[in-house]
């Protein structure tokens, strides 16, 4: 897991109480947010593409839809804490839930440079 | 009574509406910034037409977290005057103080032209001055102005009659041809048409001003 190590503060109390704080790491969460249209709404430009795809000579596309994907680094205390802000964010940022669907995925840390 | 006019980075209609109220029926307006909090004077509010914050992620998302917005759905809560306007009608659906959302028009053009129009004003404040009924014609500018809601929503809303405008020739694939919607409480309207370009007869015919003219009681 990444961390950040968000500061070393220095408590200057007197020269007798000098104490030096090192504040918990703060671990780094990446996320992948996919929205996607619900199946029920018209996806014209998603049909617009499938079109030009014809053309291009790629045949037998049934079905072509577009979306969007939002990559996202969120620095949060715990697991928990990081789904429950990013689950915030897409529901009521991100996607709008009349036409919209949103699947969040963590990144995995190890995902060398990705 | 002053008109506010709310202005987003990006909002291109806010003089046009300055000018069908104040220039054309002299309503008094004042111009809200969006980092603007302070509603005071005001008797009623238009979200203008535009591109709000560029239409960046959804039509209206981000404006929906604008400081002059969280005042304005306060306003509108309390039962103030609130209509919003093409871009101004996305971000009304974005806030949640009209039902649906605006979509990408069926057929993908931006589509300029004048839409004909069938009014039933219902409870909708802003349209107390039209018949039931009555036909009009007001200019459109949108790519995305397909109104969408879920069906039994739709239902709801026509059962209720808050469905206060419609297209004849349904130009952009909207659900049940709809043009604009009102709240239950009918103080809050959001179209896409543009009633301020409809104002001046000089520039596409006056059957808007009526709309802006409930203002004068």
């Amino acid at each position: 897991m990444d961390t950040v190590i968000t500061a070393m503060r220095t408590v200057k109390g007197g020269w007798q109480d000098l104490t030096t704080v090192w504040l918990d790491p703060v671990p780094l969460f990446r996320a992948r947010v996919q929205v996607s249209l619900r199946p029920s709404v018209l996806d014209p430009a998603g049909e617009a593409t499938r079109a030009a795809a014809a053309r291009l000579g790629v045949d037998g596309i049934s079905r072509l839809r577009i979306g969007k994907a939002i990559e996202v680094e969120l620095e949060a205390a715990d697991a928990e804490t990081a789904r429950a802000q990013l689950e915030l964010l897409s529901d009521r940022l991100l996607a709008n839930p009349v036409i919209e669907n949103w699947q969040l995925d963590f990144i995995p840390d190890n995902s060398a440079g990705a | 009574m002053t008109l506010g006019i709310v202005v987003f980075p990006g909002s291109n209609c806010d003089r046009d509406v300055q000018w069908a109220a104040e220039g054309c029926l002299g309503i008094p307006t004042r111009f809200l910034w969006h980092e603007e909090r302070d509603l005071g004077g005001l008797q009623a509010v238009v979200i203008p037409g535009g591109f709000s914050y560029g239409d960046y992620l959804r039509c209206g998302a981000i404006a929906r977290f604008s400081p002059v917005l969280q005042e304005v759905a306060s306003f509108a809560q309390r039962g103030g005057p609130v209509l919003g306007i093409c871009n101004g009608f996305q971000v009304l659906t974005e806030m949640g103080l009209l039902p649906g959302v605006l979509t990408r028009n069926a057929r993908l053009h931006f589509i300029c032209e004048t839409a004909d129009l069938e009014v039933s004003p219902g409870t909708c404040q802003w349209l107390q001055h039209y018949g039931s009924g009555e036909r009009i014609h007001l200019p459109i500018a949108h790519g995305e102005g397909r109104y969408q809601v879920e069906p039994d929503q739709l239902q709801e809303l026509e059962d209720s009659g808050q469905v206060v405008l419609r297209y004849q020739h349904n130009p952009n694939g909207s659900l049940g041809a709809v043009a604009g919607v009102t709240n239950a409480q009918g103080n809050v309207l959001g179209l896409m048409p543009h009633p301020e370009r409809a104002c001046d007869p000089l520039t596409g015919g006056s059957d808007g001003r009526r709309l802006l003219a409930t203002l004068l009681g």
